[in-house]
């Protein structure tokens, strides 16, 4: 006994068991249902919050101590994510503490650098010059750049501002960039923009068909759902390039580039051919197919295979998996959206699911998959290409109901539509915009013919960013630079790729002087002088409110959601 | 594991599960430069390395380890395995993956599943990415110094035996001087290598298995021989500045000489633990030739160029010495040597380029690689410093411009740093396939 507590004693003293630095990851019992975490993890609350990374949407449970945000981990009974999250769901946390965060406004002074002013002068700067611009070139010389990053609320709000407060008439969003595509191909084939699928469909098909889309990596939690899939389905992958989806796919069809559209035409000729459709949901259902089907018989397979590359068998064989399946999913990405003739190729998409009747059921549909935390957000409420909530600017009646509905005076709402963000783009270019507001947005990185624009953005007489970070390649062009408030810091919803409506809660304090894009907006709202307007829009809770009405009677219609119920 | 000098790695001998105690781990990294497959992590914060141990007690209570949690794919699963089947299949293949390290040295019970067949000619999506290693900086200086001072000694020694004792009486003094304290230098230097370099002390206890251990204790008795060695010849000028007087018996020359061999041989000693050490890694550019004639070949360099430094310096203290026949004879035959072990160590170097044309990315091609296009600035001034130091000088002092070769320590010194730096940098490590090393 003694022996052998000598022995431990040396043993300890040369060799260490224990410790500062074995202590720091013994784990101990973190409640909330979070199992063990180390000790300086251990929360005093916990609260669950939708991720802001990307479209899938996830929920992630953030872990506090004396209201702040510690740790997080993904929430178990989110019928999203099941208890995932990828890295980037992780890490989510980890870019608020960025260095490049910015934490003042920044004017730019009389020798070009930036320098840090108080939020009175900012605004005071904002509203003087933005005004002096429209009193000299007209009310649509001031044009603003928005995103698909920030809050419906928050997002609403700026369209609402800046249309109906402060007379711009030009606005678009970066989800041009990606989706808008299929903003279209949905507006034209279902009369309202609209992607038909909850997440389950992809537990569900049998067939599932990836067109331009690597899932795997883009979207991993929804890759995870298709792992899910208990029907050994058959996963069909169109995509030039051997992606890790490809990899994982059980029918690969790595096609010539841009010889998408023909493909897609050439399996519908196919299908009709073989009659392989579903004449009854067709007659229900759709109108023009048999104009469709007399433009599609010209793809012959002998020159689909020619344009994309396939062997005529291998076509043969991707049409027969379509037929033989029961229920048929079409998902797509960038691939298409991004493409030359993307509208087109999602129509295409489009038509296959309805002429094979694979849409309305569990486990089909033609759906386009997002990019950003809230696309369907800024799809439906940025007050860009659609009044808020999918009415149509050009539409009196709509214009009426939206007005009374705001309880704001109807000749505030244009009654055109505004220019696309490449019209914006070469509006400057021609001088026709001579003030830009760009928030949550980094055009000069992100906008094609980056150094051209570039070039252009230079002769804009003001260019405001309102942005988290103030190193962006565009906020080191801007004129005055407003600090945003991160995901995590501030409140409001975001819609993901299933419209699922998701609740962002302030979890972390924004760094040093930095505001929600809900509260600068508001405050620009009061310099402008146009706050009586939005006495109604106090907060992001009561926003979610007139969202909710401006909704009623759309097929979008969320009416009977409350706020706290997301 | 066995590669820890302070024995700070532990198999659990049921889940064999590698756990590390990190207030054992002084932070020495040795076992990142060995785990093949880039385990262990270290962080410059807490001045140890880290790594995973499956979450072993998360385990123990019966929860998920993190990784099987998060992964959404549901690919991980830790279990007990049956090691002899596992054994048994790994002798059907010899690594985990294509490309992945040779499972013969770790015997690995990971496995990845798949219900498909690879591709033959399956490769890494990093399999033409290469980038330069760390570069270890202290250790560069602690290599080229203590070889430098083992040499210096070692050669002293040699020519105390050839050369009359009047010479050598009056360099000796000033030239173990000069390599007690640049060797010191090399020890001082690779205290700053570690991450805790106040728990070394305990570098003892991996005696048994780790050829680091072996390295810091032989260096330890090398050093603490040095510097009596060295003050047994400033015993007469502290007897004259103190007025003590010291055991005559240690100025016995038959006592000094047996002291020399014991410091020659311990510093040889301490060298061949250095090239265990790096051999141990199974890297190919630091296998045992390589290393050997390397570190050899600075040694026999970087001794001779000391002591050449030392016979000119003291003969500017005692311009008696140069009026001798035998300095001007030992100053030719140094500069001989030098040339002679430079062109040697040089041409020896060039030889990795060879590995340019093969035709497989091998792991001496990716050096070469390395070192002809990252590496390029250091390579042509490692060169041109060696080149200088142990050629043109040289061929000066032979010439008749005894004194150029003064300068030929700090040619020579600065090239061998940059050899040793380009060591470091240039080496292939081993890892998994694909992914982001780190």
């Amino acid at each position: 006994m003694k022996k052998a507590k000598a022995k431990s004693r040396r043993r300890s003293l040369v060799r260490r068991w224990d410790g500062k630095l074995t202590q720091e990851l013994v784990l101990h019992p973190g409640d909330f249902g979070l199992g063990k975490v180390p000790k300086r993890l251990i929360p005093d609350d916990a609260t669950d919050v939708v991720c802001g990374f990307c479209s899938t949407g996830c929920s992630l449970r953030i872990h506090l101590k004396d209201g702040q945000a510690i740790n997080l981990s993904p929430t178990s009974e989110y019928p999203v994510n099941l208890g995932m999250a990828c890295p980037k769901g992780w890490e989510a946390l980890t870019p608020l503490r960025s260095p490049d965060r910015a934490t003042t406004p920044l004017l730019r002074n009389q020798s070009g650098t930036l320098e840090p002013v108080d939020w009175d002068t900012a605004l005071q700067i904002f509203t003087l010059r933005f005004k002096a611009i429209q009193d000299q070139f007209g009310s649509d010389s001031v044009a603003w750049l928005g995103t698909g990053q920030i809050c419906t609320e928050e997002l609403a709000f700026l369209g609402a501002i800046a249309k109906f407060g402060m007379g711009i008439v030009h606005g678009d969003g970066n989800t041009r960039q990606c989706m808008a595509t299929s903003v279209t191909a949905y507006k034209q084939s279902f009369g309202f923009d609209a992607p038909p699928y909850t997440y389950k469909d992809f537990e569900e098909s049998d067939v599932l068909v990836f067109v331009g889309s690597n899932i795997c990596i883009a979207h991993p939690i929804m890759w995870q759902r298709v792992c899910r899939n208990k029907n050994r389905p058959e996963i069909i992958v169109v995509d030039p390039r051997k992606t890790e989806t490809a990899m994982a796919a059980t029918q690969h069809y790595a096609i010539i580039p841009k010889s998408d559209l023909l493909l897609l035409y050439g399996l519908a000729s196919m299908l009709i051919a073989k009659d392989w459709v579903n004449y009854d949901f067709i007659r229900e259902h759709t109108s023009g197919f048999d104009d469709f089907a007399e433009f599609v018989a010209q793809y012959t397979p002998e020159e689909v295979s020619r344009a994309t590359g396939l062997s005529i068998s291998q076509l043969q064989k991707f049409a027969e998996t379509i037929h033989a399946g029961k229920h048929v999913s079409f998902w797509w990405t960038m691939g298409v959206n991004q493409g030359h003739q993307a509208t087109r190729t999602a129509q295409a998409v489009i038509n296959l699911a309805l002429m094979t009747g694979n849409i309305g059921r569990p486990g089909t549909g033609a759906n386009s998959i997002t990019g950003q935390c809230n696309a369907m957000g800024s799809r439906l409420f940025s007050n860009t290409t659609n009044l808020l909530g999918g009415h149509d600017f050009l539409n009196a009646t709509d214009r009426e109901k939206v007005a009374q509905l705001l309880t704001i005076s109807v000749e505030k709402i244009p009654s055109q539509s505004s220019w696309a963000y490449d019209q914006i783009v070469e509006g400057i270019a021609e001088g026709k915009i001579k003030g830009l507001w760009v928030v949550a947005t980094n055009s000069s990185h992100s906008w094609i013919n980056q150094r051209e624009f570039n070039e252009i953005v230079k002769k804009l007489d003001f260019l405001v960013v309102q942005d988290m970070y103030h190193t962006t390649e565009t906020a080191q062009r801007a004129h005055l630079i407003l600090p945003a408030a991160g995901w995590g810091e501030k409140t409001g919803t975001f819609i993901n790729s299933e419209r699922r409506i998701g609740l962002v809660k302030k979890v972390s304090r924004a760094p040093g002087q930095a505001l929600s894009d809900f509260n600068i907006i508001k405050l620009v709202a009061q310099y402008w002088g146009c706050g009586k307007m939005f006495d109604r829009w106090s907060s992001p809770e009561s926003v979610f409110k007139i969202l909710t009405e401006l909704s009623r009677h759309q097929p979008c219609d969320f009416s009977g959601i409350r706020y706290h119920e997301c | 594991m066995n590669g820890c000098p302070v024995n700070a790695y532990d198999k659990d001998p049921t889940t064999g599960i590698v756990r590390h105690l990190d207030d054992q781990c002084i932070g020495c990294q040795y076992c990142i430069l060995k785990c093949p497959y880039d385990v262990p992590k270290y962080s410059k914060k807490r001045g140890i390395v880290r790594k995973c141990d499956m979450c072993s007690s998360r385990l123990a209570v019966g929860e998920a380890p993190a990784c099987v949690q998060a992964c959404p794919n549901e690919a991980i699963r830790i279990t007990i395995v049956n090691i002899e089947q596992i054994a048994a299949e790994r002798r059907q293949k010899n690594s985990l993956l294509p490309s992945a390290p040779d499972s013969n040295y770790t015997l690995p019970t990971t496995q990845y599943l798949t219900s498909k067949n690879l591709p033959a000619n399956m490769r890494p999506a990093d399999y033409y990415k290469i980038k330069p290693e760390h570069s270890h900086l202290p250790l560069v200086v602690m290599l080229a110094l203590t070889q430098l001072s083992v040499g210096a000694f070692s050669f002293a020694i040699i020519l105390r035996m050839f050369f009359p004792a009047d010479l050598m009486g009056a360099v000796t003094p000033f030239h173990s001087l000069v390599a007690l304290l640049l060797g010191l230098v090399a020890l001082g230097a690779s205290t700053l290598h570690l991450g805790r370099p106040l728990h070394a002390w305990r570098a003892f206890v991996g005696l048994k298995t780790s050829w680091l251990s072996r390295e810091i204790i032989v260096f330890g008795l090398f050093a603490n021989l040095a510097m009596i060695y060295a003050g047994l010849f400033w015993l007469p000028a502290m007897s004259s500045f103190t007025g003590i007087h010291f055991w005559p018996r240690l100025s016995d020359p038959l006592f000094q000489n047996a002291l020399g061999v014991a410091v020659a041989i311990s510093g040889t000693a301490g060298i061949y633990c250095s090239i265990m050490i790096y051999q141990d890694t199974r890297r190919t550019f630091w296998r045992t030739t390589v290393t050997s004639l390397k570190f050899a070949g600075t040694t026999l360099l970087l001794g001779v160029a000391t002591i050449l430094f030392s016979l000119l310096c003291q003969s500017k203290f005692e311009p008696g010495i140069a009026l001798q026949n035998s300095f001007h004879q030992a100053v030719t035959l140094l500069c001989e040597f030098l040339l002679l072990i430079t062109i040697a160590k040089l041409l020896g170097e060039l030889t990795v380029f060879l590995h340019l044309k093969d035709r497989e990315w091998t792991g001496m091609k990716r050096t070469a690689i390395l070192m002809a296009r990252n590496l390029r600035g250091a390579t042509l001034a490692r060169f041109l410093l060696g080149a200088i130091g142990g050629i043109l000088l040289p061929i000066c002092v032979i010439g008749g411009l005894e004194y150029a070769g003064v300068a030929a320590i700090f040619f020579c010194l600065l090239g061998e740093l940059l050899e040793r730096y380009l060591f470091f940098k240039a080496v292939i490590s081993p890892k998994m396939p694909g992914g982001i090393a780190s």
